[in-house]
């Protein structure tokens, strides 16, 4: 047998692969750790450095649980001054974007707790009108190019009980691992498990909801 | 055909299936085309579900403009702050330094006030009027003479 084809066979490259992550992983959170331990003397320009690095997880996960990208940017700015604020709270017993995504996490329910009390949540909850305007939304396209759509997916997260939203835009959308996802939200693991995929199966139900909408006005329109 | 549910195909649809569990449902996918519908639009799904912001070097700026005013109230320097501060400069200087300063000072304070109490009391007053300037030169010269048997110098009369 090639040795190239032995290799690929017996998942070699990619155990090499998974290897080259954890050291990859290993080195990003030393970094993390250099920077902080110059926070702390004094060195506040370095902080610079940590807002260029998870900037973009940040507000793409402020952007996904508040679906607004003005909004989120702010948010994603005041996550960053309290990181900043509470750097000698940080006691290195998990790794530092998962403390940080634990502060976005904990920013964006306030910010969703504010905005509760303004207007309405769930699907249940919504007008006639706003229910038409996101059916509206999901009549345009149709099936996988459908859900590809922004403000298609936007919506559909919208419409997932906040609990569902934030855990499943943690292990689908920003690729945490369960064990880092249960540090974040302070629960234990099998809970994770449990929320992961009642979340999943909520969030096929209400795009196959508005799918089947869709399917329904072509074939009226149809006949 | 080996059965596959909703939940296990989205669980291979972010590989998070084992290898048997991958294999079952690679093998269902193949032979059924209403979940291979449904698989596609999970990944779809999946991946739609990645909010990527663009970097913005703007975004950095506004976060560090708002962090810098702050850092004088912000740092509080830990006892590990203090030690590295003590380690260098003139802090480093005063740290190593004051100690045997302040012993070589008490000591030197212990040895003048012992030999200030072995003269006698005669010459001791007469030291203190003559560093206060109360007598003559000639009447601080018994006095000096006294001093010099007392310390066991032998001084010139020419000299004083």
């Amino acid at each position: 047998m090639p040795i190239g084809k032995f290799l690929f066979d017996t998942e070699v490259f990619s155990g090499i692969d998974i290897l080259r992550g954890r050291v990859h992983s290993l080195t990003q959170e030393a970094d993390d750790l250099e920077i902080i331990a110059q926070l702390r003397l004094g060195k506040t320009e370095r902080f610079a450095e940590l807002v260029r690095k998870y900037q973009s997880r940040v507000r793409g996960y402020c952007t996904s649980i508040l679906s607004d990208r003005t909004a989120a940017d702010d948010a994603a700015q005041d996550i960053f001054i309290k990181v900043f604020r509470g750097i000698d709270k940080f006691r290195a017993d998990s790794k530092f974007s998962t403390w940080l995504y634990r502060i976005s996490v904990n920013h964006c329910r306030d910010i969703l707790r504010a905005n509760a009390r303004r207007r309405a949540e769930s699907w249940d909850t919504l007008s006639e009108a706003e229910r038409e305007s996101v059916v509206d939304s999901a009549r345009r396209v149709s099936g996988v190019e459908r859900v590809e759509d922004r403000q298609f997916i936007e919506q559909t997260l919208q419409l997932l009980p906040a609990e569902y939203r934030e855990i499943i835009i943690l292990r689908d959308g920003h690729d945490l691992s369960y064990e880092q996802i249960a540090q974040t939200l302070d629960c234990s693991l099998d809970a994770v498990k449990a929320r992961i995929r009642r979340a999943r199966a909520q969030l096929l139900e209400i795009s196959r909801h508005f799918l089947d909408h869709r399917n329904v006005r072509r074939s009226r329109g149809g006949s | 055909m080996k059965y596959c549910n909703e939940e296990m195909l989205f669980e291979y649809a972010a590989g998070e299936t084992d290898a048997a569990g991958s294999e079952q449902c690679r093998l269902h996918l193949d032979d059924c085309p209403a979940c291979r519908a449904e698989f596609d639009r999970m990944v779809a799904l999946r991946s739609a579900l990645v909010f990527k912001s663009a970097e913005s070097e703007e975004f950095v700026q506004s976060v560090m403009n708002r962090v810098l005013p702050d850092t004088s109230a912000l740092h509080n320097p830990s006892e590990a702050d203090w030690d590295a501060l003590g380690q260098t400069g003139i802090w480093g200087f005063l740290r190593n330094w004051s100690v045997p300063a302040i012993q070589l000072i008490f000591a030197l304070g212990i040895f003048l006030l012992q030999s200030e109490r072995q003269l006698p009391v005669d010459i001791r007053s007469g030291l203190i009027a003559g560093v206060s300037g109360e007598f003559a030169e000639e009447d601080l010269s018994d006095s000096v003479s006294d001093l010099s048997e007392a310390f066991d110098i032998s001084v010139g009369d020419s000299s004083l």
